[in-house]
């Protein structure tokens, strides 16, 4: 809860005159009517403790309750239920300090005043502790909407970051620095590909399938990329038959299991790395397996937990099948197999 | 003469170094090493004077390979994308190169280098922290002799104190290493690795069982078998941990 206003700095102490000053009016008010000066002291010093204690509960109460409907009748049930009560409460007191033929006087033309200015000044406090409350909700809430705002933007700016893939971007910028002096035309060759790859990577679009084909030429470039970053120690054989070309795919899922396993491959070996991508189709499925070389006596690079979770969800969200991705690993190869249903035309 | 290595994974990150190295007459390359294990056996057999060192590689990162060496030579960092790593370790490295980078850039950084200050070398304890931080190493590399393992952390049962070493066993074998338990407990991430007794540091992954001893301790029983003591504090620290 935020804090209380009551508690609020010196707040607590503007309260504490405010009752004694509302008891020092009753006393003098009191004292005009003639009774003795010992009974309204205790009158008053009682009225206002009692007073101070329903304005604390009041204010507790509404930090936790403050209906947005109905505002009027609830303030005023609020201020006519606890000054009956104020009032009932202090009648039943009078004896304690009073002589009975004070309590006479007192009967025949207190009561109603006091119930009066209790029930306004109860109305007074009810409405102005209801709109701090209030605002302090509205408050609350535009500060919680910002927060919220500025997560998912947080999130967008986190994808566009991974889009970028910041370490391959830099790295194939200096392996075309490199170039640039010795190897002119590769360095040209190189800078091509990026774009193409980047665009491609702009271009697309979670929802749309595209034909297999597209996507084998997406990744194909990307190793292209690599293998001049990494020389001879990164090889690559993609066998897909000709007819399987048109077959549509989902984007964002060959594509990162890929990119994965060169990484897993360049990151967890030394020696050289060879992907295999091969695909093949039956009556109802297209079949793909990649493979990278694998060191069980390493450690999985980090971050080659590749968010399997997220493509298998994906993979999920499409087709609405959990076994389409499965993952094996032997003692020097790691294999994700995939399996796309195949359209019914 | 100055001696200087290349450790790179990527070739032409080497050349483009060798090239911008053209310029410096004074400055000799003995070797380019494409990975961390090629650089620590380089870097013990040449003793160069400077290495020029890439950190995301191969098995073993630029820090662990650092960490791995008895003594450091200057090193100028040559790296894509680890700019905020590169900052914290500024003072430890005679500089740092972002990949790409220029001509006029790469002289600034030797200029650096030659009135680098004896203060300016890797001190031994930022790199055991670099090495063991780094976000891409679960894992713990340990030199034995000239062979180097690489022990990823799902792998090490416990970790002994033994006078100036620790043991460090593991589904692979047993390995020394001249660091305290100390350093291992505040590295290794708390929720796996808890420091049962006074000289054991336990994988609870590796725990089978607890079995109450006779008298009031305890002794886990590992998964190779191998019998741990477990004080009356690593009790209370191994127990929530277990029933997780």
């Amino acid at each position: 809860m935020l804090s209380h206003p009551l508690v609020y700095k010196y707040n607590w102490i503007y309260f504490l005159l405010f009752c004694l000053t509302l008891g020092a009016f009753q006393f003098v008010a009191l004292n005009q009517t003639g009774l003795s000066i010992e009974g309204t002291f205790y009158d008053s010093l009682s009225s206002a403790t009692l007073l101070a204690i329903i304005l604390i509960y009041l204010v507790i109460t509404l930090s936790f309750y403050h209906p947005d409907k109905y505002v009027l009748v609830f303030v005023a049930s609020v201020a006519l239920l606890l000054s009956i009560l104020f009032t009932v409460i202090i009648e039943m007191m009078y004896p304690l300090y009073y002589s009975p033929e004070e309590i006479q006087i007192l009967g025949e033309g207190i009561f109603l005043p006091r119930f009066m200015f209790t029930f306004l000044l109860l109305v007074g406090a009810t409405t102005v502790a209801w709109f701090y409350f209030r605002t302090k909700d509205l408050e609350e809430g535009l500060a919680r909407q910002e927060e919220s705002d500025k997560a998912s933007k947080d999130a967008e700016l986190y994808k566009l970051r991974q889009q970028l893939q910041p370490h391959f971007l830099f790295n194939s910028l200096n392996s075309i620095n490199a170039l640039i002096g010795s190897k002119p035309e590769l360095a040209r060759k190189m800078v091509l590909q990026l774009s193409d790859f980047f665009r491609g990577t702009l271009r697309r679009e979670e929802s749309k399938f595209i034909p297999l084909s597209e996507e084998l030429e997406y990744i194909r470039l990307y190793l292209e990329i690599e293998q001049v970053r990494f020389g001879h120690r990164l090889q690559a054989s993609i066998d897909a038959p000709e007819e399987l070309m048109n077959i549509p795919v989902p984007p964002l899922v060959l594509q990162p299991i890929m990119e994965n396993a060169i990484k897993f491959g360049l990151y967890g070996t030394i020696g050289n790395v060879c992907i295999k991508v091969e695909a093949k189709r039956d009556a109802n499925f297209l079949y793909i397996a990649i493979s990278n070389p694998y060191d069980a006596s390493s450690s999985q690079v980090k971050g080659t937990g590749f968010g399997l979770a997220a493509i298998k969800r994906r993979l999920y969200l499409l087709f609405a099948r959990n076994d389409l991705i499965d993952t094996r690993n032997s003692d020097e190869l790691f294999t994700a197999y995939l399996k796309f249903p195949l359209p019914h035309d | 003469m100055i001696k200087a290595l290349i450790i790179d994974d990527e070739p032409l990150a080497c050349a483009m170094v060798a090239e911008f190295l053209g310029k410096h007459p004074d400055i000799e390359v003995l070797a380019q090493c494409h990975n961390g294990f090629d650089g620590v056996k380089a870097i013990q057999e040449l003793n160069p004077d400077l290495i020029f060192l890439d950190v995301q590689m191969p098995k073993l990162n630029g820090f662990e390979m650092l960490e791995l060496l008895d003594e450091t030579p200057a090193v100028i960092f040559t790296t894509a994308f680890d700019e905020y790593a590169m900052r914290a370790f500024d003072h430890n490295a005679a500089d740092y190169l972002l990949k790409p980078f220029s001509q006029e850039r790469f002289d600034h950084a030797i200029e650096k280098y030659k009135a680098l200050i004896p203060q300016q070398l890797p001190s031994k304890e930022t790199v055991e922290k670099f090495a063991i931080q780094y976000p891409l190493a679960d894992r713990v590399a340990i030199k034995n002799g000239s062979k180097i393992h690489v022990l990823p952390y799902d792998d090490i049962l416990v970790i002994e104190a033994d006078d100036d070493y620790v043991v460090v066993r593991t589904t692979q074998g047993a390995f020394a290493k001249k660091r305290t338990l100390s350093y291992f407990e505040s590295s290794l991430p708390s929720e796996t690795f808890v420091r049962v007794h006074r000289g054991f540091l336990v994988n609870i992954r590796h725990i089978e069982r607890l079995e109450q001893r006779s008298g009031q301790g305890y002794e886990a029983v590992l998964t190779n078998g191998q019998l741990v003591p477990v004080s009356r504090t690593g009790m209370q620290l191994v127990k929530p941990l277990l029933e997780k």
